[in-house]
């Protein structure tokens, strides 16, 4: 009951009457405008492949590829043109719109007053996903009329049209409740149309990366990461003109049995990885709602995040044939992979200076799992997470992997992670403005690169001459830092209780 | 009661607490001031009294209901106007309304004729249409008071309301509070623009430094040891009138002359000693042109609150 009254609300707040019939009819006019862009380009297009046969086949000898012109229909490029406006749509425009609203709701103070309206934490994120894009949603009717029509009458298989509108779905719900914690998430209120534009810049790279991967042998499993790519392995799974314009005549590789089976099970990924991603973040979102002076993840939810980030992009090497080329090299590739996934999870999940100090000073010892305490056994717990994973994964690898300078390395980018939230925690309490906080995260950022690059020096076996110098001034570095932002803790943990 | 507040501390890092050991009870139909400087915690008790803030320790009941236990239940009974509160500027303020009616599950046509009806009352009938953005200050705040009375509450809390209007507008306002209080609603006020409160609030709660430091009906506070600065204008025999203020008694504190014929004394007792007064003036000949008070009860009673907390 409450969900739908938030939903209602947020879709006709400030809406004129009638304008859900003026926003179909723009729907309308949308796919109209798509129809006659369709029905422009494909005779030129079926022309251009039908000239194209006709030079291969003069060829000596004659070069005979896939190609079939008679897939340039107009209803065919209409489908294709509907889902790139539903993908853009959902996975781009409603998150953007959900983070700028949010982000303006609280800059403007009226997310307090929603707060003081009966309507549970569910309902008012239901609102927000739901109700903020609604006019957006209905902008997309006739684009998804459009493509329903193509699996209809047209030459899209139904099998298609069903995992299409699932990752669609479930794509556009997880995409929505990442905009609602990008906005949710930062201290201070932050500007509505930077924190929609970053989200949008954010998911537009994710997706083309992602679609990238669909139409790749090898990195195909890992498309589901995106339901953009998830989306695109749906299309090219069936031999059709989504195929046809995004691999060309050279589709040779769609002939691989791995490729073949790895194409269906990316939309079941995908929807089971978006609603378990969605549930994950809403329930964050919902705590933040409820209690806005929490950080946005529980120990418990930051811990489960990062194992889901674990489970995703490692379970493609488990499932595939790449298992076998996990060595040392790939631990680290991925630990660098993962690395943005901790320090995201890590951050938000530390409390601010208040809620530290009031922990502190109330004297009790604290659970690792309260809201009030650093981060650092969460972020400990994830980092062993991943130490046992790699450690099983690497397997037969291990023996041959550890040579002694890669031991040292080991030990040395263990060491940096496990100093990691030392930083989260120092960034959190002890600056209060964004400027400081963020000068703060620039220079932990450049020390750790610098760590990077030095344990890879080291375990390159590279130190000689001025490489040399530098592992030494980094090694120096690297028990310094984390020293000097410890002992400056403890400096604010005394100055604290002495108040 | 409507509200109950007993023994509720709050406290942001476990060093000071914004507010602490507050107690106090408001009333249906009657208004409470919640006064004192800025930093008091009075925004802090509001936020409390809204379920925005969950209190460290103690108890507040609205309407028997416990808002740490059922906030949901409270808020249906509370209508909350924050100090400077934002409005969604691109909308009419019947859009507004309707938002705000719609969160609260107030049904189609209950909805309609409430926002009618608020829109009446608050004088704001003819910028139904017009965006927010382009309402006056005074109009925005009586929007923002018609927002909180959308859903039929029985408490309003209203904090900081008449800062940054023109005398005008608050006279508007104020006489839509007395509407409201003669309806039955329990209101609570949070200003520290003391004359605003004067005439409107039936009882005050005085906060310094988080504490509440003096809280009861006004009448009482004033009328128990309240002294009053009046200010006597006569227009013949000054010297006459200055004899009769020396001879007055225990009940005149304190006497300056600001001009020719030109009073302030500090009275106790209320108005039946400034009768008295004005009474021996009269047969000793002085020509009376004008007595008021230079400062309301409420004003009396928080100066005198806040000098005895200083001592």
């Amino acid at each position: 009951m409450s969900m739908r009254v938030a939903i209602s609300a947020f879709a006709h707040r400030g809406a004129r009457r009638g304008a859900a019939a003026t926003f179909l009819v723009y729907s309308a006019v949308l796919t109209g405008a798509l129809l006659l862009l369709a029905a422009w380009i494909a005779p030129e297009a079926r022309l251009s492949d039908l000239e194209q046969l006709r030079m291969w086949g003069q060829m000596n000898p004659p070069y005979h590829p896939t190609l079939d012109p008679s897939l340039w229909t107009t209803l065919a490029l209409g489908d294709v043109l509907a889902l790139w406006v539903l993908a853009l749509g959902g996975f781009v425009l409603a998150p953007a719109m959900v983070a700028a609203a949010v982000a303006n709701e609280r800059r403007a103070g009226t997310l307090d007053q929603l707060r003081t309206t009966p309507l549970s934490p569910l309902a008012l994120a239901a609102g927000m996903l739901v109700g903020v894009p609604a006019r957006l949603y209905l902008l997309l009717a006739g684009p998804l009329a459009l493509h329903v029509l193509a699996a209809v009458a047209g030459p899209l298989p139904l099998s298609a049209l069903v995992s299409s509108l699932a990752v669609l779905a479930a794509g556009t719900v997880a995409s929505a409740t990442l905009g609602l914690c990008v906005a949710l998430a930062p201290r201070q209120e932050s500007g509505g149309a930077f924190a929609a534009l970053g989200v949008a810049a954010l998911l537009g790279v994710f997706s083309l990366t992602t679609c990238g991967f669909a139409s790749d042998r090898h990195m195909v499993a890992w498309s589901f990461l995106h339901p953009a790519g998830a989306l695109d392995a749906v299309m090219l799974a069936p031999q059709g003109l989504w195929r046809r314009m995004i691999v060309g005549p050279w589709g040779g590789h769609f002939d691989s049995a791995g490729y073949q089976l790895a194409l269906p099970l990316v939309p079941i990924a995908s929807v089971v990885a978006s609603l378990t991603f969605a549930a994950i973040l809403l329930r964050a979102a919902c705590r933040k709602l409820a209690a806005p002076q929490l950080p946005l993840f529980g120990k418990r939810q930051a811990v489960a995040l990062f194992a889901f980030a674990t489970a995703v992009v490692l379970g493609p090497l488990v499932a595939n044939d790449h298992l076998g080329e996990f060595d040392s090299n790939g631990a680290y590739a991925f630990s660098v992979l993962l690395l943005p996934a901790l320090v995201a999870v890590g951050l938000f999940a530390t409390p601010t200076f208040e809620a530290w100090a009031l922990a502190l000073r109330s004297g009790g010892r604290t659970r690792w799992t309260s809201d009030d305490a650093p981060a650092h056994r969460a972020v400990w717990l994830m980092l062993a997470l991943w130490a046992v994973v790699v450690f099983v994964m690497l397997g037969d690898h291990r023996m041959h992997g550890f040579g002694g300078d890669e031991l040292i390395a080991l030990c040395w980018a263990t060491l940096l992670a496990v100093t990691l939230p030392v930083y989260f925690l120092f960034a959190s309490t002890r600056y209060a403005t964004v400027a400081a906080r963020w000068a703060f995260g620039v220079a932990v950022a450049a020390h750790v690169i610098a760590q990077m690059v030095a344990i890879g020096i080291v375990r390159g076996n590279d130190a000689r001459g001025f490489a040399a110098t530098y592992v030494t001034l980094a090694g120096i570095a690297g028990v310094f830092v984390p020293a000097w932002t410890a002992w400056r803790q403890h400096a604010l943990k005394v100055r604290t209780l002495a108040r | 009661m409507m509200i109950r507040v007993e023994d509720v501390s709050l406290s942001y890092d476990g060093v000071r607490d914004a507010v602490s050991a507050l107690g106090f009870s408001v009333a249906p139909g009657s208004i409470f001031a919640l006064v004192g400087p800025n930093g008091a915690g009075k925004t802090s008790t509001l936020r409390m009294l809204a379920t925005l803030q969950l209190p460290s320790r103690g108890t507040i009941r609205i309407d028997g209901i416990d808002v740490a236990r059922d906030a949901e239940g409270a808020r249906r009974r509370v209508g909350y106007l924050p100090d400077n509160f934002a409005l969604y500027d691109q909308m009419t303020p019947v859009d507004y309304l309707d938002f705000f009616g719609r969160c609260y599950e107030v049904d189609d046509t209950t909805r309609k004729k409430r926002i009618d009806a608020l829109l009446d009352e608050f004088d704001l009938g003819q910028k139904r249409g017009a965006t927010i953005r382009s309402l006056s200050r005074g109009m925005r705040q009586r929007l923002g008071v018609a927002k909180t009375l959308m859903h039929g509450p029985k408490v309003l809390l209203l904090d900081e309301p008449a800062s940054a209007l023109d005398p005008g507008a608050r006279m508007k306002l104020r006489d839509a509070l007395l509407r409201l209080k003669a309806r039955g609603l329990a209101i609570i006020i949070s200003s520290h623009i003391l004359p605003d409160l004067a005439g409107l609030a039936d009882a005050v709660g005085i906060m310094e430094g988080g504490r509440m430091i003096r809280t009861g009906a006004l009448d009482g506070i004033a009328g128990d040891d309240a002294r009053i600065t009046y200010v006597i204008e006569v227009r013949a025999n000054a010297d006459k009138a200055a004899r009769v203020l020396n001879e007055f008694g225990p009940r005149l504190h304190a006497r300056r002359e600001t001009g020719p014929g030109r009073f302030e004394v500090e009275l106790d007792g209320g108005p039946d000693t400034v009768a008295a007064l004005v009474e021996a003036l009269v047969l000793r000949g002085a020509r009376v042109a004008h007595v008021a008070p230079r400062e309301s009860a409420i004003e009396a009673v928080y100066r005198k609150s806040a000098a005895t907390e200083v001592a």
